[in-house]
């Protein structure tokens, strides 16, 4: 993907007007550089401040270090908070400097939101047919967010096996440990996603994600688990409600214990889909009460 | 949740406790500019604790312009007086530093964050719906927390837009034999859930007299027998009901544009 690639599919998803910054020119706003799970601040630019060389160096060292997910293609850590979006990246091939766009307010998704909840949204582009089942495209989405999500914000490979059908109640092949949990609403589907771990995979993932050497799932760290979630649940959204899913939206709830009961938390049947990341396994369970 | 310079054990001891009775997340910052630009973690924050140990008056003033700015609440805590021409806007300064006053202040601090409006909406919803499905009801009364000895629980979802709610039910086995009808007993947990799911439901109904589209979503069960920590990604400013000691509810929202949530008008709106 190139630098105007990445351009499109930004402005198509937020109200941005892009901004180049360049070295001895204002900083328009401010700009924060943490870490994404644990919110500690490493550094910020602080707006009206003079975007200057040491500036524009130490914020690309920053980037450049693997406490980001900076290690894709298009090299792209993506924040947005409280009004401000910020997009930094770099030109692989060009070695160009840092990009920063920012914007006011997330862009609703060109489609218009029929019944649901809140009004219908003003769109400049025919509405996607909304849909009341989950099918292979649901789940395609989800499993291409989940991968996205691991690979562009914690610069973590992983694949996905076949997904299967759940049956109600049965208890899957891998012991989960820490999970969190979504309830799905929309028109028609009812249901409940989840994102369980095994400890040792949900520690790897923590320790490459944050740059933290966690060993042990202390209550704290497993917050971490729903920031997951969380991030998966807000990147497929926009997707699904693109393909007619007009899914509500929703936090998750965390959970952790020795071998969870997720037949249980969900009992409904669905789907259950497989990742593998270079440190185990993990599961997303995909529960439909209605609209299968 | 969010504290800064706690660095006295015995500050971080009365924080992580009070904290963990409300089931609340905490961030310990050591450095008041970290806080400062505390990026998107801004939020995820209920309401700021400050221990200004070590940080003039101007560090002081800086830092909580920036969360009033976001409506977030602050307290100030102080073992003794602090900057006479100190003012918090949004906030409060308290000169206490023992675990008693650390507790209080976060108390008043979360109570600070429910909307006035919800709690008589729901008394009023539970003194209409309870009596149907229960033999007994037992005496209702609303508590700034609620305990951890309860058995099952069972979370529902409830969005209307932005506006996400969360609704508890909490229940000790006991209160099967002790509060349900005979012939409902041997389902007693799913009697409670459909009692539940008419609360929650005529919560979602009075939020819709407001405009507000709210949609139930699925029941969850939860064993805390085997899950004793349940948590959500952010805390959600709640009205607790007790029924004496066999259940508890707690319903509250948030808004996710940050914005302080009112309801107004939902205790007086007409299903």
């Amino acid at each position: 993907m190139n630098k105007e690639d990445s351009k499109v599919q930004l402005e198509d998803l937020f109200e941005v007007s892009p901004v180049k910054l360049q070295v001895d020119t204002v900083i328009p706003f401010d700009c924060f550089i943490h870490l994404k799970l644990n919110n500690r601040i490493i550094w910020w630019l602080r707006e009206g401040d003079v975007f200057t060389t040491e500036r524009k160096n130490k914020l690309l060292k920053l980037m450049d270090s693997n406490l980001y997910a900076l290690k894709t293609q298009q090299k792209v850590f993506q924040q947005y908070s409280e009004g401000i979006l910020i997009v930094t990246g770099r030109d692989v091939e060009k070695e160009e400097p840092l990009i920063i766009f920012g914007g006011k307010t997330p862009r609703p998704p060109k489609t218009i939101i029929i019944g649901g909840s809140g009004e219908a949204e003003k769109s400049d582009k025919v509405a996607a047919k909304p849909r009341f089942k989950v099918d292979a495209e649901f789940i395609n989405a989800v499993i291409t967010s989940t991968i996205e999500v691991f690979l562009n914000q914690f610069s973590i490979s992983i694949t996905s096996k076949t997904p299967t059908r759940r049956r109600a109640g049965a208890k899957g092949a891998i012991q989960m440990d820490i999970a969190s949990f979504i309830g799905l609403t929309s028109q028609g589907i009812r249901g409940t996603i989840g994102l369980c771990f095994p400890t040792d995979t949900y520690l790897y993932l923590l320790r490459e994600a944050s740059g933290q050497n966690y060993r042990v799932p202390l209550p704290e760290y497993c917050l971490g688990c729903a920031e997951f979630m969380n991030t998966i649940f807000e990147w497929a959204r926009p997707k699904l409600i693109a393909l007619g899913y007009n899914i509500d939206q929703a936090l998750p709830i965390l959970v952790a214990g020795t071998d969870l009961p997720v037949p249980m938390i969900i009992p409904d049947p669905g789907f259950s889909i497989v990742f593998e990341s270079p440190g185990g396994p993990f599961q997303f369970e995909v529960g439909i009460k209605t609209g299968v | 949740m969010l504290v800064v310079g706690a660095d006295s054990a015995a500050f971080k001891t009365a924080i992580t406790e009070s904290c963990r009775r409300h089931r609340l997340h905490t961030y310990f910052c050591r450095d008041p500019m970290e806080l400062k630009v505390a990026g998107d973690a801004m939020s995820r924050i209920t309401g700021l604790f400050i221990f200004p140990e070590k940080m003039t008056q101007t560090q002081i003033s800086e830092m909580t312009v920036e969360f009033s700015k976001r409506n977030i609440p602050i307290r100030l805590f102080s073992s003794k007086p602090l900057f006479r021409s100190l003012t918090i806007e949004n906030g409060k300064i308290i000169s206490s530093d023992s675990a008693s006053a650390v507790a209080q202040g976060l108390d008043e601090l979360l109570h600070e964050l429910v909307p006035p409006s919800l709690e008589p909406a729901l008394m009023d919803d539970a003194n209409k719906i309870l009596p149907l499905f229960l033999e007994k009801v037992p005496q209702l009364k609303t508590v700034k927390s609620v305990g951890f000895d309860f058995d099952r629980q069972l979370n529902f979802s409830l969005v209307a837009g932005n506006i996400v709610g969360l609704g508890v039910f909490r229940v000790k086995l006991s209160a099967i034999d002790q509060l349900l009808p005979k012939d409902k007993r041997a389902n007693g947990l799913e009697h409670f859930q459909e009692a539940m799911n008419q609360w929650i439901g005529s919560v979602a109904a009075r939020m819709s007299t407001l405009g507000m589209n709210a949609i139930v979503g699925l029941p969850t069960w939860f064993d805390t027998s085997t899950i004793p920590e349940l948590q959500t990604l952010v805390y959600f400013p709640s009205v607790h009901i007790v029924a004496d000691s066999h259940f508890a509810v707690s319903v509250g929202f948030v808004d996710l544009t940050g914005a302080k949530l009112s309801l107004e008008g939902i205790d007086k709106a007409v299903k």
